[in-house]
């Protein structure tokens, strides 16, 4: 029964070359190799993030009047609502960590080199939707503590020079960040981000496919092993072990909810982006008002931009890597920014 | 196209004088202020300093600010130094004490006039003033009495709701004191001057002077503006019940009224007192020990005695309860549970004590008792919310712990396997 139910399905949709693909598919082994379970475990935490966020719409409701109460109901009344929207919120913050360091360890591999431009290239712009993922989901339920950063997050936006003014009023929906900005917020987090989500990913994995998994320059591998089972099976184990500690998580440290936002009143002492955003948020603040004859903030603001397609664009002008050697010069400056980045980010939270 | 531009240029003049304030040309034309600042002599330049001085880039007297000269009270042509001083042109000099209310009452009771120019000002301040004890003493020739200027200042007359002025309902109680808390000056008057010493150790201080809540009564909340009198022994409930109308309500329906009445005692402040108004609480106010105020008139075993130590212990209880519940709410909120029905709960229960402490104020069995028992279930509602709330906790560490072994039994049985295909699989 099973087999020609199989058999049935395989005429039709020819599982048989799809199962030839997967026997094909083989993983390098060398001491690098624990670099590669990043990328499943980054895809596993979407799915994680896709399957919660849909639960949640069950019963969330998107407008300033009734969007924290509805997410009052998810965490008290709906059965796990707590946990669920727990593990979202806390997969969320791992998933940006994840992200973030399973492109480190591409960089440092320089796995970005020929033919792998376009892997890197959608990988950074899959870190970018991450990261607009947590920006616009931050909103979502509402509360003082969101409606503030928000506020701070869309000013930074409205340095950009000559078009800051009209991305903050695009983001916002008008000067102020009212329900019309939830409205689009929601919008762009469950419908535009997921879209683009996976139209690069789709791009990504197919790259991966294509051209498997790099072997970082001058490193001897040690033979490979099979994606399917082996691979797969030691990936199972680190997500069996995320979802263990998202569990945990969930239930000793509940994502708090805070009080509903009162536009009228009084920003919080302390408003705070999210830390993945501190590093800029700080670097801003600490800016001078003028550098020469421009505004501080807006002069960081382009060089965070400017910052932002040089990582995208790095297989372009890294040309050892593409001759196969390493690149000390660039491999530097990659660690000077992540110091800047992990200083400025625990200035920020310790300030 | 030129000729447009040439019309345009008187346009932009005009545009750009009338962005200057009106107040600050009049100011800068008379002769008067020329001359005084001239003088190098502290009582005639002083005033003009005064009168000129700005706050962010405003003038913070408000007759500067409305356009306002010196002319426009002291008489005299402001624009012609030989008739400044001309009585002929209404020049009257510093006017007396005496004559300083009829002197703003000049512009500030006129109806009409004040219509056109701060429709939203009163136009009763003199008829009050002179009904008041200051107004009716200075008509009497005591010119040390308070006056217009010796509250609202003279040439740096401040808006009321400016908070650096002297009438600014936090500035109110020192700007009585001034004269009230001077024991030489009010010597000859034989009232009181510990008036605002006491005022200060009391609730309503507290709340205005400590917590700037601008509500809450100064002075003149009790002995009004203008029309400033210590209230009648018979009028203290109204005074009181300004505020306090459920209080007075109450309390004017219950038999204490008609018995303070006949003894002639004030209505409220027989119990709370006066200027020095402590809070009240159920210990003081609410109680049969030896020297509380209850037992000022009341005996042991009276009826209001057993009835008095029926709902203090009725409040003690309930305080009690509230005060446990508010804990088990506040320890599952720590541990992350949603609490958010009991804390509404917890705030009907604040509401029911806030009606059962106004209803004391009818001194008869029943309603108190009433808010009492319901402010009583609604806590017991909140305590069981608590404790689910605490279960909960307890339940989701159990399922976590459950749903780790299942995780870590997993993850052993992958590990194992992996190892038996370890070696085999790579090549």
């Amino acid at each position: 029964m099973k087999q020609s139910i199989y058999t049935w399905l395989d005429e039709r949709l020819h599982f048989h070359k799809i199962k030839e693909v997967v026997d094909k598919k083989d993983v390098p082994i060398h001491k690098h190799t624990i670099w590669y379970y990043l990328g499943g475990m980054t895809l596993f935490l979407f799915i994680v993030q896709f399957v919660t966020g849909m639960l949640l719409l069950f019963y969330y409701r998107p407008s300033a009047e009734e969007a924290f109460e509805s997410v009052q109901y998810i965490m008290n009344e709906v059965y796990f609502g707590w946990l669920i929207r727990s593990i979202h919120s806390w997969a969320a913050n791992v998933l940006v960590a994840v992200v973030v360091l399973h492109m480190i360890s591409v960089f440092f591999m320089q796995a970005y080199r020929k033919p792998r431009e376009l892997t890197w290239m959608s990988g950074v712009i899959l870190l970018f939707i991450t990261l607009g993922f947590g920006f616009t989901g931050y909103l979502l339920p509402w509360n003082q503590l969101a409606y503030f950063a928000t506020a701070v997050g869309t000013e930074m936006a409205g340095s950009v020079p000559f078009i800051g003014q009209w991305i903050l009023e695009f983001l916002r929906g008008g000067p102020d960040i009212t329900g019309a900005t939830l409205n689009r917020f929601f919008a762009i987090h469950v419908w535009i981000l997921p879209a683009a989500f996976f139209l690069f990913v789709i791009l990504h994995l197919y790259q991966v496919q294509l051209h498997g998994m790099s072997i970082p320059p001058n490193i001897e591998s040690k033979g490979s092993m099979k994606f399917y089972p082996d691979f797969l099976m030691r990936d199972a184990v680190g997500w069996l072990i995320a979802i263990g500690i998202l569990a945990a998580l969930a239930a000793l440290f509940p994502w708090e909810l805070g009080e509903k936002a009162d536009p009228f009143a009084p920003a919080p002492p302390g408003i705070k982006p999210e830390w993945y955003f501190m590093f800029m948020f700080q670097a801003l603040k600490v800016l001078p008002a003028t550098i020469g004859p421009i505004a501080g903030d807006v002069l960081g603001v382009v060089v965070f931009s400017i910052g932002a397609l040089l990582l995208v664009l790095i297989p372009l002008f890294d040309k050892k890597a593409e001759h196969g050697q390493s690149n000390p010069t660039l491999k530097w400056i990659g660690i000077i920014v992540i110091i800047f980045i992990i200083a400025m980010t625990i200035w920020g939270e310790l300030d | 196209m030129k000729k447009y531009i040439l019309y345009l240029i008187p346009v932009l003049l005009f545009c750009l004088w009338s962005d200057s304030s009106y107040g600050q040309q009049r100011l800068q034309q008379t002769v008067c202020m020329d001359c005084h600042l001239d003088m190098d002599i502290p009582e005639y330049t002083d005033p003009v300093h005064e009168f000129q001085m700005r706050e962010d880039d405003r003038f913070i007297d408000v007759h500067a600010r409305a356009g306002y000269g010196c002319h426009d009270c002291h008489g005299g042509d402001p624009h012609d130094i030989d008739r400044a001083k001309d009585t002929a042109a209404g020049y009257i000099g510093k006017p007396a004490p005496q004559d300083i209310p009829q002197l703003c009452a000049d512009c500030h009771s006129d109806i009409e006039y004040m219509r056109d120019r701060n429709p939203g000002l009163p136009t009763d301040q003199h008829r009050l003033y002179r009904t008041s004890d200051h107004g009716r003493a200075l008509e009497q020739g005591d010119t040390k009495v308070a006056t217009c200027t010796s509250c609202h200042d003279t040439h740096m007359i401040r808006r009321g709701d400016d908070p650096a002025s002297m009438t600014y309902p936090r500035n109110i109680p020192s700007m009585c004191a001034q004269c009230h808390s001077d024991e030489q000056y009010m010597a000859e008057y034989h009232i009181p001057t510990d008036q605002f010493e006491r005022y200060q150790d009391s609730e309503h201080a507290r709340l205005l002077l400590d917590e700037g809540d601008i509500g809450a009564p100064s002075c003149n909340t009790c002995h009004g503006n203008h029309g400033a009198a210590p209230p009648r022994v018979a009028a203290v409930h109204h005074v009181c019940g300004q505020c306090h109308a459920q209080h007075d309500e109450y309390f004017m329906e219950s038999t204490h009224a008609e018995i303070f009445d006949m003894m002639d005692m004030p209505g409220c402040a027989t119990c709370h007192g006066y200027h020095d108004i402590p809070t009240p609480t159920t210990e003081r106010l609410l109680s049969n020990e030896p020297d509380s105020v209850c037992m000022t008139c009341h005996v042991e075993n009276d009826p209001c005695y057993n009835y008095v130590e029926n709902i203090r212990g009725m409040f003690d209880r309930t305080s009690a309860k509230l005060e446990e519940t508010e804990e088990l709410i506040k320890r599952a909120e720590v541990l992350g549970m949603g609490v958010h029905q009991a804390q509404f709960n917890l705030a009907e229960v604040r509401d029911h004590f806030i009606r059962a402490r106004i209803r004391v104020h009818q001194f008869e069995p029943g309603p108190v008792e009433e808010e009492l028992d319901e402010a009583m279930a609604t806590i017991q509602v909140a305590y069981q919310i608590g404790e689910d709330a605490i279960r909960d906790w307890q339940t989701r560490r159990i399922g976590l712990g459950a749903s780790l072994v299942f995780i870590t039994i997993l993850v052993i049985a992958l590990i194992m396997k992996i190892r038996m295909r370890g070696e085999t699989q790579t090549s």
